[in-house]
């Protein structure tokens, strides 16, 4: 490996459904996936194709059947996800690599800031607060939801905040699952522009998209996932966004 | 990985004589050995629980998880297998080994218990802050001002600010659960041991719980093992867990893992039932 963050090799994942009679899903098939530091790969496909499975499989959210995914840390040494200790890869989950879900889960009644900071590991609070609150400016959350608990924002509201609470620990590979959907373009736009920003800092980005102008702005490189597999891969000429 | 705050290693407890079968090819569902009538409570349960970590102990009722609490609080003794507290004295290679001298200072300063029945822990007819003074007392201490203003200090802590004085009787069930969780923490243990927590709280109560729990791990960097069934608590507290059943752990893993890609068929079922 040069200069791949990740790679993964052979990777299949199948469900064994023991309440359905031991019935088999197969999600994924010999995937095998390279991506370079600082890339931006946008996995695209119809639902149910196995974005979020691959996804999934990749972070160790799912455990893979067989394969290997390598994750370059930090410090320059290499990792197979798949068989580290559970401890050194949720450490690894904590700090080096982000996932941004579909779903926001938080602790109730707990402050949209003071989740903010809450993830400021080692951070002094003035400099985490002032971290926080330029997340939030990036992301058009307004100041007035800082205090409010997160149950009650609406959708695009939770979805930034999602986003917003990943970032706040400086991932160097973002894992995003539509992080666009459902929102106004206006928004869109922010988030697409917000996005666009952490590439040209570096971070490194696999995101299932299914708006393709999104696509078209950030990545450089789109996968199409079908039926568990990889089917297509097209370099785009170059984002419109650039780097 | 940093080494462990406690081991389990291969614990059991059985009641009963035991045979062949059961001792060396357990191929039998549930807990009880059809041949000799041997109930295992607990068998060649392991795991291991970092320093400042939330671990989780997830199964229903009679999986053995109360059990597994009672034997690291010293209020059950295991017949097989051991548990390695590693943070005490250069460690303590086999907790059950310790003189009693030895288990009452484990429990003072150590491992301390909050059981889901406040009853099996409080004095109900003592006032909240007489409850956490007990176990300075146990530790020791004998400065009764200084002992009050500590108690006062842990119970604000828990946000039961004014309530000192009160008979612990006259609690509602959430802050009987705080006046516990004050007396489980006011000698500063290592190791907290959470046994169903928010099981049969209001739900905002239950949030208020969760947050105190959240806020004193993190201000006290203790490792907490969280025992539960439901799996929301879980996901918002604990980053690994395991799954008991009959006694057994049938899986483990992180708790992401568990609740998204649920292997073992009990921990599908658990999972797909979950509201």
């Amino acid at each position: 490996m040069t200069n791949a963050i990740l790679e993964a090799k052979g990777l299949n994942k199948t469900f064994v459904m023991h309440l359905l009679g031991g019935r088999r899903i197969s999600a994924l098939q010999d995937i095998s996936l390279r991506v370079e530091e600082g890339e931006f790969v946008a996995l695209v496909g119809r639902t149910g194709a196995g974005k979020s499975s691959l996804v999934k499989s990749l972070l160790q959210i799912y455990r893979p059947d067989s394969g290997s995914v390598h994750f370059r840390r930090a410090d320059g040494v290499t990792v197979d996800l798949t068989t580290l200790p559970e401890t050194e890869l949720l450490d690894l989950l904590d700090v080096e690599i982000g996932y941004v879900s579909q779903h926001l889960r938080v602790v109730p009644r707990v402050g949209a800031l003071d989740l903010m900071l809450e993830r400021a590991s080692g951070e002094d609070t003035q400099a985490a607060r002032a971290a926080a609150r330029r997340l939030f400016a990036q992301l058009d959350l307004s100041t007035e939801l800082e205090d409010v608990f997160p149950v009650t924002f609406s959708g695009g509201e939770k979805q930034r905040l999602n986003l917003a609470l990943t970032l706040m620990r400086k991932p160097r590979l973002l894992f995003l699952d539509e992080p666009t959907a459902a929102l106004d373009p206006a928004t869109r736009d922010r988030i697409v522009e917000f996005l666009a920003a952490r590439k040209r800092e570096g971070v490194t980005t696999i995101g299932i998209f299914h708006d393709l102008d999104a696509v078209a702005k950030l990545a450089d490189r789109v996968i199409e996932v079908d039926g568990g597999r990889l089917v297509a891969e097209r370099r785009t000429a170059a984002p419109t966004i650039p780097a | 990985m940093a080494t462990p705050v406690i081991r389990a290693a291969a614990l059991s407890l059985r009641h009963g004589p035991g045979c062949r079968r059961c001792e060396t090819q357990p191929d039998f569902d549930g807990n009880t050995c059809p041949d000799c009538g041997t109930v295992w409570s607990l068998r060649d349960v392991t795991f291991d629980v970092a320093p400042g970590e939330i671990f989780g102990i997830v199964g229903e009722s009679g999986a053995g998880k109360s059990t597994l609490i009672d034997i690291l609080d010293f209020a059950l003794e295991p017949t097989g297998g051991a548990i390695h507290y590693d943070h005490w004295q250069g460690g303590v290679p086999r907790l059950h080994s310790a003189t009693a001298q030895e288990r009452r200072r484990l429990r003072n300063f150590e491992i301390s218990v909050v059981h889901q029945n406040p009853r099996r822990n409080l004095m109900m007819g003592v006032s909240a802050g007489g409850n956490v003074v007990e176990r300075m007392l146990a530790a020791g201490d004998r400065n009764i001002g200084r002992m009050r203003d500590a108690a006062g200090g842990m119970l604000d802590h828990m946000e039961l600010q004014g309530r000192i004085d009160m008979r612990t009787d006259k609690l509602s069930a959430g802050m009987r659960q705080r006046v516990q969780i004050a007396r489980a923490l006011v000698n500063r243990p290592k190791v907290l041991l959470l046994d169903e927590p928010t099981t049969g709280l209001d739900l905002s109560v239950q949030a208020r719980t969760l947050d105190l729990i959240r806020r004193v791990h993190r201000d006290l960097g203790l490792a907490v093992i969280l025992v539960t069934h439901d799996w929301g608590v879980l996901r918002l507290l604990a980053r690994r867990a395991i799954v008991l059943k009959s006694g057994r752990i049938v899986e483990c893993g992180t708790v992401e893992q568990l609740i998204e890609d649920p292997q073992a068929a009990y921990t599908q079922l658990l999972v797909s039932s979950a509201l």
